[in-house]
């Protein structure tokens, strides 16, 4: 079985259109490449808050905000942000006043509870957490999507192309143990593929938030941060740091991958043509990008969107589940959305394998 | 010994019929099965293979259904089809050895066995080549050598002589000739003389049914005095086609020899001739009118 998997292993690596994706989206990134700048007098503005920061700080903030407007100097973005803290916090009661004032319910008082928990008084040099959590819902998850399914449309999908699958079908092994077989290799491959993401996207974004002289050193800053300041998340409810919160996104994107190749893997041994395998494939993973978008310009935001958040690319990407209060409610318990989402991949995940294994068992050439 | 036994099997495509209550028993020896193009050899090696479902009937190998072996019946088979499917960019080495993975042997023993059968094939010197630059009998050899991988009881080759040029036919005769020891052989053809001296029982198929099912001689011996050769004038032809089944035709002088098929002499000038196994191709596919 060892052997099999080896080969399968080998197999899989000898698809040229793999090195083909890879050099081009490297060479993509590299183009379009943008870099983080700010002087060193700024970043040292940021050193001298004292964290958390308080009423009087953001008194100061203000007042120094509206005498020197226009004179833009090194501390200015500092600033600038104590007083976006303030705005994150009024933001949170605005809200929790708008749904105090709201019949009450289950979910609501959820939410007032949690909303009134988050605190945004905390203030470092978010950058680099920030754009490692964009690229890897970005840039990072496109790739890691696009390798997948070139390496994966056509592992079953060739054998039948081929008419290999016929020594398959009359060699003691079978199909069964080659479905196995695939099933370990499409799992290395995605935890390589992963893996390969993740760490690059660490690199590649110290290289570029750390760009200019010095910057570097402050790139292990920013991480306890509370996820408000996450431009897409500034109206979440949840109280999390930009740590926590990475994590969470880490986890997600893992299982989305695996969840999304085994898909992928499903599909290549239904499908009898390669070419069919590698469209259904792409649709699952881009059609959700596409459809939301449409709907965003059709200025159609109501449950259908919100439904999007559950699809596999959306979920790998996190944000949307934590960007809002986002919930299900089965009788007395509200659930939510990350939850949801966490609970959805391990069933496709389970229900895949499980499809797999017993649609190969009865599986016959024509 | 080996048994395989083949129970009254039907197939249909929709509503095409393609075999129709076929029902043999093979002991170990070589069965060639002779069919015109569409005749259903290939499904009817693959329903043996269990690798498509008869629409009616069983297969059974040594009595038991082999659906039901699974694995075990697997291992006791070697396949080599039609058109021997490779992956294009695999060498012959590789592609043996990824076989022989698929089959179960392990790698110590794997390969000794693919450095065995190529040398048997006569491919050795070539294992490091990309199966896709071959030519068509170097890949009907690799095919052949990855089915003997596993020693396999069941042999079944679904046309292994076609496209080979005659010194390769010749070649994979003698070949055959070694493995048919203990083993059950089966293979398709619609060559006949890939029969010679060859073939144990001659299976012919027509139209997805079993004609015959005998030893060549035997075989042959049905077709005795009903072969006759016949000199003709080129515009006695049409005639003489209209009204009999008609074999090779040859040029000869100014005139025309016609071999043709028919239970009395046909013409007073016909001689009578020994049937040979091209004869009995012709017989029971040629398309001419059948008395
Ligand atoms: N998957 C299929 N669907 C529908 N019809 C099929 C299918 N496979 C084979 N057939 C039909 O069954 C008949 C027998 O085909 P088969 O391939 O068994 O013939 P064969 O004797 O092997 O012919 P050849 O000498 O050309 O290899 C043909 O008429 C073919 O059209
Ligand atoms: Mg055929």
């Amino acid at each position: 079985m060892k052997q099999l998997i080896w080969w399968e292993w080998k197999l899989l690596w000898q698809q040229k259109l793999i090195y083909i994706m890879l050099v081009a989206i490297l060479s993509l990134l590299w183009i379009s490449k943008t870099y983080f700048n700010m002087s060193i007098e700024e970043l040292n503005a940021f050193e001298e808050i004292q964290n958390p920061i308080t009423e009087k700080d953001i008194q100061e903030a203000r007042e120094i905000l509206a005498t020197k407007e226009f004179e833009i100097g090194p501390e200015v973005n500092v600033f600038y942000r104590i007083d976006e803290a303030q705005t994150l916090m009024d933001k949170q009661s605005t809200i929790i006043n708008q749904l105090k004032a709201r019949p009450q319910t289950s979910a609501l008082e959820k939410e007032i509870t949690m909303r009134e928990q988050v605190n945004t008084m905390y203030i470092e040099k978010t950058e680099y957490p920030i754009f490692l959590s964009e690229f890897l819902g970005g840039e990072g998850l496109i790739a890691i999507g696009i390798l997948l399914i070139v390496g994966l449309y056509n592992l079953f999908a060739r054998d039948q192309q081929t008419g290999m699958i016929q020594y398959t079908l009359t060699s003691k092994f079978g199909r069964c143990k080659l479905v196995q077989a695939k099933l370990v290799v499409t799992l290395l491959y995605t935890m390589v593929i992963y893996i390969g993401t993740v760490i690059f996207s660490v690199i590649f974004n110290i290289y570029r938030t750390g760009s200019h002289v010095n910057y570097w050193m402050y790139i292990a800053e920013g991480f306890n941060s509370p996820i408000q300041f996450h431009s897409s998340l500034s109206m979440s409810p949840y109280t999390l740091t930009l740590f926590e919160f990475l994590l969470i996104q880490l986890l997600f994107l893992l299982l989305g991958s695996i969840c999304f190749s085994i898909i992928c893997l499903s599909i290549s041994s239904v499908v009898k043509a390669s070419f069919i395998s590698f469209l259904f494939s792409m649709a699952i993973f881009f059609l959700p990008f596409l459809i939301v978008n449409l709907l965003n310009l059709l200025a159609e935001r109501g449950w259908i969107a919100k439904l999007f958040i559950y699809t596999i690319p959306y979920i790998m990407q996190t944000k949307r589940l934590f960007e809002a209060f986002y919930y299900l409610q089965i009788s007395n318990k509200v659930i939510l959305a990350p939850f949801i989402a966490l609970g959805l991949l391990l069933v496709i995940i389970i229900s895949s394998i499980v499809f797999l294994k017993i649609y190969n068992k009865k599986w016959r050439y024509i | 010994m080996n048994e395989l036994c083949l129970k009254s099997i039907y197939k249909n495509y929709k509503t095409k019929q393609v075999l129709d209550n076929i029902s043999m028993i093979f002991k170990p020896g070589v069965y060639s099965f002779l069919g015109a193009n569409g005749s259903g050899k290939t499904t009817l090696m693959r329903i043996i293979l269990n690798l498509i479902k008869p629409t009616k009937g069983a297969v059974y190998w040594n009595g038991q259904p082999i659906e039901l072996l699974g694995e075990s019946y697997r291992d006791a088979i070697g396949y080599v089809p039609q058109h021997v499917p490779f992956y294009p960019n695999m060498k012959v080495y590789d592609f043996l050895m990824y076989i022989g993975t698929l089959k179960g042997i392990a790698n110590h023993a794997l390969k000794e066995k693919v450095e065995y059968w190529l040398k048997q094939v006569n491919l050795y010197d070539d294992r490091y080549q990309k199966i896709k630059n071959l030519s068509g009998g170097m890949k009907q050899r690799v095919g052949i050598a990855q089915a003997m991988l596993n020693d396999p009881q069941l042999l079944i080759l679904d046309e292994p002589t076609a496209g080979l040029d005659p010194k390769e036919r010749i070649r994979f005769r003698s070949l055959i000739a070694n493995l048919s020891v203990n083993r059950i052989i089966l293979y398709t053809t619609h060559i006949a003389s890939d029969l010679e001296g060859l073939t144990d029982y001659v299976c012919i198929l027509n139209n997805g049914c079993l004609e015959q099912l005998d030893e060549p001689e035997n075989v042959l011996k049905k077709l005795a005095k009903q072969v006759w050769e016949v000199d003709i004038l080129p515009e006695e032809l049409i005639y003489i086609e209209e009204q009999y089944k008609v074999g090779a035709i040859e040029k000869h002088g100014g005139r025309i020899r016609v071999r043709l098929y028919h239970h009395k002499k046909p013409l007073p000038q016909a001689v009578m001739k020994e049937p040979t196994l091209e004869d009995l191709y012709l017989y029971y596919f040629s398309e001419g009118q059948s008395t």
